[in-house]
């Protein structure tokens, strides 16, 4: 009994307050000014971009530059497939285009380490791009597209769900068998193959796991951009944005890439608007500090301030 | 463990909180005004006009955006402010302006998200816009959503323009490809181009540009040596402009941005590259073309489009002198500014007009009337500016003129262009 009551304890006021959580933000746009509900859908945007990167780069320490290409590809279905098909078919084939390409990326690269592979992917979403770019003036004569358009309220739901998703799947991965896998990957590859583990397997379905989630974000993102052309869609920027978050926020745990995303994207929000002549002023510098002076993201100065604030009571007590 | 699980919700919490300090519910006394309809007698108490702008402060469209257009436009706004406002009948008095500006940061997502803020959250009387083709196009369906008439100075695109039934309030105010490569074509063959070059950017721009010239040369006669294109942020085309040499072409027409046509302009030089007419598209016009090349080596260079100071139109060469002091000789573009500055002039006479800011009445009159600016007699049909000042420019001693349409010139053509000066 006594363990029965320990998993309770445990788990039922995170899973109460994560419950109440949910409700909030799925009655959102019932309230809440439609201003929020976008800035909303942006800020989930870059956390299913920075989750899913975390996914593969976190416990394996592989870093990967290709998010742009899964994300792009993504947002090229919806360009292309937008008037033909229903929505939720469009991102399912985004989400599985960018599946299939991560396992092909993935069982060509993932043999290669660090610098090598960090180009690699980076080179592969500039190589689609250019790509699209050269079909589209030479084949199409013609480069951008416009997309559909889709009421905001219903993106931010789709937006939503697959946040939802991608967090349920990032949670069973960190606990699950494969998660383990990942992790020892990270810590000595070698010692994981002669642990019997199948190395590259688990990486390159990693990998396309990540990417998944990231082509879903990018399918349904295409109908807030209305027009996009393929340095729109494969910008590179998207591929160091998570990254950065994953970094700013803390990789040492789920919420980590979570608050970093949208910290990130919120005080990016704030400098544009507020700071809009001083933005990249002080963006950089915030970064520059953030990286002098929080080793650990910003999950690791809660970390230490909670350490603290323990440490305190223990010693009044 | 039991701690860390705690932090899940909490990091939660706090990401939540963020959002919700940062999205400030609209405060109380401004919701009545935007729940009454719009044909309400008595219009809502207003001592102010509220303009928006997002448009690129950081990244790489910010050189563009800054020279060509925010410059006119705070100029412009300066001005206004300085005589009281904008008289709008329906309020009896005449209102000033005030600018809500935002960093689009060059990214087409945070134009269209910030353009939405501006509207949904700022809200905002009129929106000024951002710059280039792209943006605009991004913006269309959101300005059209909401109802906000927007006159676009920056935006080069026969695809926006196909659309004009499903955008009615987005009004095109630049001259458009097909007019200013009907214009080339006619210049070209005037003046006996027997052979050509062509290169192209790899986007919209260059694309539609070239197709609307480089075909109907061919058509008439024009012998096409090389036809090249080359993707957004190339560094060296000296490959491209060796071969153009070598085959010693007439003309070369390069259809690009301000980037690639100042580095076009430095390797032409360097490997020697002079045709007789020598034409590039976007960017020539700025003066820091001039000023970074020297007015002599730029003499004889042409760009697409064209204004200028002598022609024959109201409060022209005043606007140019005011422009010159405001952004320095060295800091302005003697075709965009015009052109931005006009449709903002185009803006005040719709509201004074219309005699209300009521967006679907100002966007009506925008519609149907004629607006006397610094770019001629401006109409609009199909939500196309109809007015052209020129089509080609030239450099000239130092100034820009405008050397096509024929009958639009205010100054003849320097043909075959001068030799690069020796270093």
């Amino acid at each position: 009994m006594d363990i029965i009551g320990g998993i309770f304890k445990r788990f039922r006021v995170p899973r109460l307050i994560i419950l109440i959580l949910l409700i909030l933000l799925a009655t959102l746009p019932l309230y809440a000014p439609g201003y929020t509900v976008i800035l909303l859908t942006a800020i989930l945007m870059y956390i299913i971009l920075t989750v899913s990167w975390t996914i593969f780069s976190g416990p394996t320490r592989y870093i990967s530059l290709a998010s742009a290409a899964f994300f792009g590809v993504g947002v090229y279905t919806m360009a292309i497939l937008g008037k033909a098909l229903p929505l939720a078919a469009i991102i399912s084939i985004g989400a599985l285009v960018s599946f299939i390409l991560a396992l092909f990326i993935g069982f060509l690269t993932l043999r290669l380490r660090g610098m090598y592979f960090i180009i690699f992917t980076f080179g592969i979403s500039e190589l689609i791009k250019h790509s699209l770019l050269w079909w589209e003036t030479n084949m199409t004569g013609t480069v951008g597209r416009w997309v559909v358009r889709v009421d905001h309220d219903q993106v931010y739901y789709i937006m939503l769900a697959i946040f939802v998703v991608l967090m349920l799947t990032a949670y069973f991965i960190r606990h699950s068998r494969f998660g383990l896998a990942l992790k020892s990957i990270g810590q000595s590859e070698e010692a994981a193959a002669h642990r019997g583990i199948n190395v590259t397997l688990v990486k390159v379905v990693a990998f396309a796991i990540s990417a998944l989630f990231m082509g879903a974000a990018g399918a349904i993102m295409a109908t807030r951009w209305a027009y996009i052309d393929p340095r729109i869609a494969f910008n590179p920027l998207l591929s160091f944005m998570p990254v950065m978050m994953a970094i700013f926020g803390g990789m040492g745990q789920l919420y980590g890439p979570v608050i970093g995303a949208a910290v990130f994207t919120y005080l990016a929000e704030i400098l544009m608007t507020r700071f809009a002549y001083y933005y990249m002023l002080i963006f950089g510098s915030v970064l520059v500090l953030a990286i002098l002076y929080l080793p650990n993201g910003l999950i690791g100065l809660l970390q230490k301030w909670r350490k603290r604030g323990t440490a305190e009571q223990q010693a009044s007590t | 463990m039991k701690k860390k699980l705690l932090l899940i919700p909490l990091a939660l919490l706090l990401a939540l909180s963020l959002v919700a300090i940062g999205c400030p519910t609209p405060p109380e006394e401004t919701t009545p005004p935007t729940t009454a309809p719009p044909t309400t007698p008595a219009p809502p108490a207003k001592d102010e006009i509220v303009l928006g702008q997002a448009i690129a402060l950081s990244g790489p469209y910010t050189i563009g955006a800054g020279v060509t257009q925010v410059a006119p436009n705070d100029m412009w706004i300066e001005e206004v402010n300085a005589e009281g406002g904008i008289y709008v009948e329906e309020y009896g008095k005449k209102l000033p302006l005030r600018l809500i500006r935002y960093d689009d940061t060059s990214d087409v997502g945070t134009q269209v998200k910030l353009t939405e803020k501006l509207i949904l959250e700022d809200k905002v009387d009129f929106i000024l816009g951002p710059w280039s083709t792209a943006m605009w196009f991004a913006i269309a369906p959101t300005v059209n959503e909401y109802k906000y008439p927007v006159i676009a100075p920056t935006v080069d695109s026969l695809q926006l323009r196909e659309m004009w039934e499903e955008i009615p309030y987005l009004f095109i105010h630049l001259n458009q490809p097909k007019e200013k490569a009907e214009a080339m074509v006619d210049m070209a063959l005037d003046l006996g181009v027997e052979t050509m070059v062509a290169g192209h950017l790899q986007d919209l721009h260059g694309i539609e540009y070239a197709q609307g010239v480089v075909p109907q040369l061919a058509a008439a006669g024009v012998e096409v040596l090389a036809y090249k294109s080359f993707p957004i942020g190339v560094k060296d085309l000296t490959p491209m402009l060796k071969e153009f040499k070598s085959l010693n072409p007439d003309a070369a027409f390069i259809f690009a941005y301000p980037d690639e046509n100042f580095l076009i302009t430095a390797q032409s030089i360097e490997v020697g590259f002079n045709p007789k007419l020598f034409f590039c598209s976007i960017g020539i016009a700025f003066s820091p073309y001039r000023e970074i090349f020297g007015a002599e080596t730029v003499e004889g260079m042409m760009g697409a489009g064209a204004w200028h100071p002598s022609a024959p139109y109201t409060g022209a060469k005043e606007f140019w002198d005011r422009m010159t002091a405001w952004s320095g000789p060295g800091g302005t573009d003697w075709l965009g500014n015009a052109y931005c500055y006009s449709a903002v002039q185009v803006l005040q006479q719709a509201i004074e007009g219309a005699g209300t800011l009521d967006r679907v009445k100002v966007r009506d009159y925008i519609a149907s009337a004629t607006f006397d600016t610094v770019i001629g007699p401006v109409y609009y049909e199909k939500q196309l500016n109809m007015q052209v000042p020129g089509h080609v420019g030239q450099w000239q001693n130092g100034e820009f003129h405008i050397v096509a349409a024929k009958e639009l010139a205010t100054a003849d053509i320097i043909y075959p262009k001068p030799a690069w000066p020796t270093p």
